[in-house]
């Protein structure tokens, strides 16, 4: 027996498979593994990577925070931001990363506009994130 | 020759025009659908959270304490969803005419530099100025959203957020609606108005008769999840009034290319009545110079 797992944007639907074999969730209370049979669980998500194997090939998902619901061997996952490690572009994470960092240090200097801060951060927590994810798939 | 060649200057700049006008009519066309179809595609995230939160309501009882009613709140917060760029008939207009009625202490975002021109015109509290790509992505909208909740959280005298936006009807009629997403305390509605939005009936809930957990508790989880929803809503919102703005620009433009081509029409006429005048004006001319030289013979 097989998992089915759904990661939902507000785009879309990010990632979708029926035969997973086990998922890993980084959840607000610690990381949990998710196989068939699992009892039927809401939970929240913390930014960070979503290990999926398909058919015994391992996969990374990056997603920001949200929400997992599993129930009857489907696990969805709600968020607003999910990149399939694949697409990430390991440099240009990075590089996001230390264009947001910076300009939060500059615009804290400089007092910059709220909307703009509150941006930045939203930039700079998902490409964490990202490397996150892409980190975990290499080691 | 009264005018043949202006005339004929004239047919040939309102040709160009009209040409113009009709591209326009047709990239504002693809782009309505666009945003139509990204609305559409949105079904399955508001399917999930609509879920969920019944899911977490029917499991606690209570739809959320309600955290408002103090009384030293007496602002509003109105985010305005305009257009960027003009020729989209009387959509922005019709907004201005919607602020200008509102009344009151309230405080403004605009999205879209034509609203943000327009409040800033009117000397009313503008709090910041965004601008939307055509094609929307929820990023750009949700940095609108936490910029407003962070807005309202810190000042502490803002007693809701609503939205005023251009309502698709359908592609002749847009109507300025004004909608209030926060506070939320009271999920159960917000759930109603998803349901009414993506016309979601049937229950596509997975099966499992087990007892359900919730982590960290149904209570965390249902705090947080007002956040969600205004997001949700305002991106949504976002998305009818991009669809809302191509399909005004694509009926003004309609109506533009239309003028241009009665405009070649009666040009086109009047030019040929000059023609056929200076021809005329020749033959009589040829006439009488005939005669004249019979005349002398």
């Amino acid at each position: 027996m097989a998992l089915s797992l759904e990661i939902i944007t507000p785009d879309g639907v990010a990632w979708h498979s029926d035969n997973v074999d086990y998922v890993a969730l980084p959840t607000k209370s610690g990381e949990i593994q998710v196989l068939p049979g699992h009892v039927p669980l809401i939970t929240m998500l913390e930014a960070g990577s979503v290990e999926v194997s398909v058919q015994g090939r391992a996969e990374n998902i990056a997603v920001d925070v949200g929400y997992a619901r599993i129930m009857g061997d489907v696990v969805s996952i709600l968020t607003e931001a999910a990149v399939n490690v694949e697409q990430i572009d390991v440099r240009h994470a990075e590089q996001a990363k230390e264009n947001a960092l910076k300009a939060i240090q500059e615009a804290k200097k400089n007092m910059l506009s709220q909307e703009e801060i509150e941006r930045l951060e939203a930039v700079a927590r998902f490409s964490i994130a990202q490397l996150l994810a892409k980190g975990k798939k290499k080691s | 020759m009264k005018g043949m060649r202006e005339i004929r200057n004239r047919i040939k700049a309102v040709k160009g025009t009209g040409q113009i006008t009709h591209a326009m009519e047709l990239v504002a066309a693809s782009k309505m659908r666009k945003a139509q179809q990204a609305a559409e595609n949105g079904r399955a995230y508001a399917t999930l959270l609509m879920d969920m939160t019944e899911t977490v309501i029917g499991h606690i009882g209570s739809a959320l304490s309600g955290k408002s009613g103090s009384k030293n709140r007496t602002k509003r917060l109105i985010i305005v969803f305009s257009t960027d760029k003009g020729l989209c008939g009387s959509l922005n207009t019709n907004l201005f005419k919607t602020i200008s009625e509102i009344g009151g202490d309230v405080e403004y975002i605009a999205v879209g530099n034509r609203a943000a021109r327009f409040i800033a015109r009117l000397g009313k509290p503008l709090k910041a100025s965004f601008s939307l790509s055509d094609h929307v992505r929820f990023s750009e909208v949700r940095k609108i959203a936490e910029f407003a909740i962070k807005l309202a959280k810190d000042q502490g005298d803002i007693t809701s957020i609503e939205v005023l936006y251009p309502l698709f009807v359908n592609t002749l009629k847009q109507e300025p609606t004004l909608v209030k997403i926060a506070p939320v305390d009271n999920l159960d509605e917000f759930v109603a108005r998803l349901r009414k939005t993506y016309k979601l009936d049937t229950e596509v809930r997975p099966k499992d008769s087990r007892e359900i957990l919730f982590e960290p508790s149904p209570k965390e989880i249902l705090d947080e999840l007002p956040r969600y929803y205004i997001k949700q809503a305002l991106y949504h919102m976002a998305l009818d009034a991009k669809a809302s703005e191509h399909s005004a620009r694509m009926v003004a433009m309609k109506s533009a290319s239309d003028n241009a081509d009665a405009l070649v029409h009666s040009l086109t006429r009047e030019y040929n009545k000059a023609r056929q005048e200076a021809i005329t004006t020749e033959i009589i001319e040829l006439a009488a110079a005939a005669q004249a030289v019979d005349g002398d013979g």
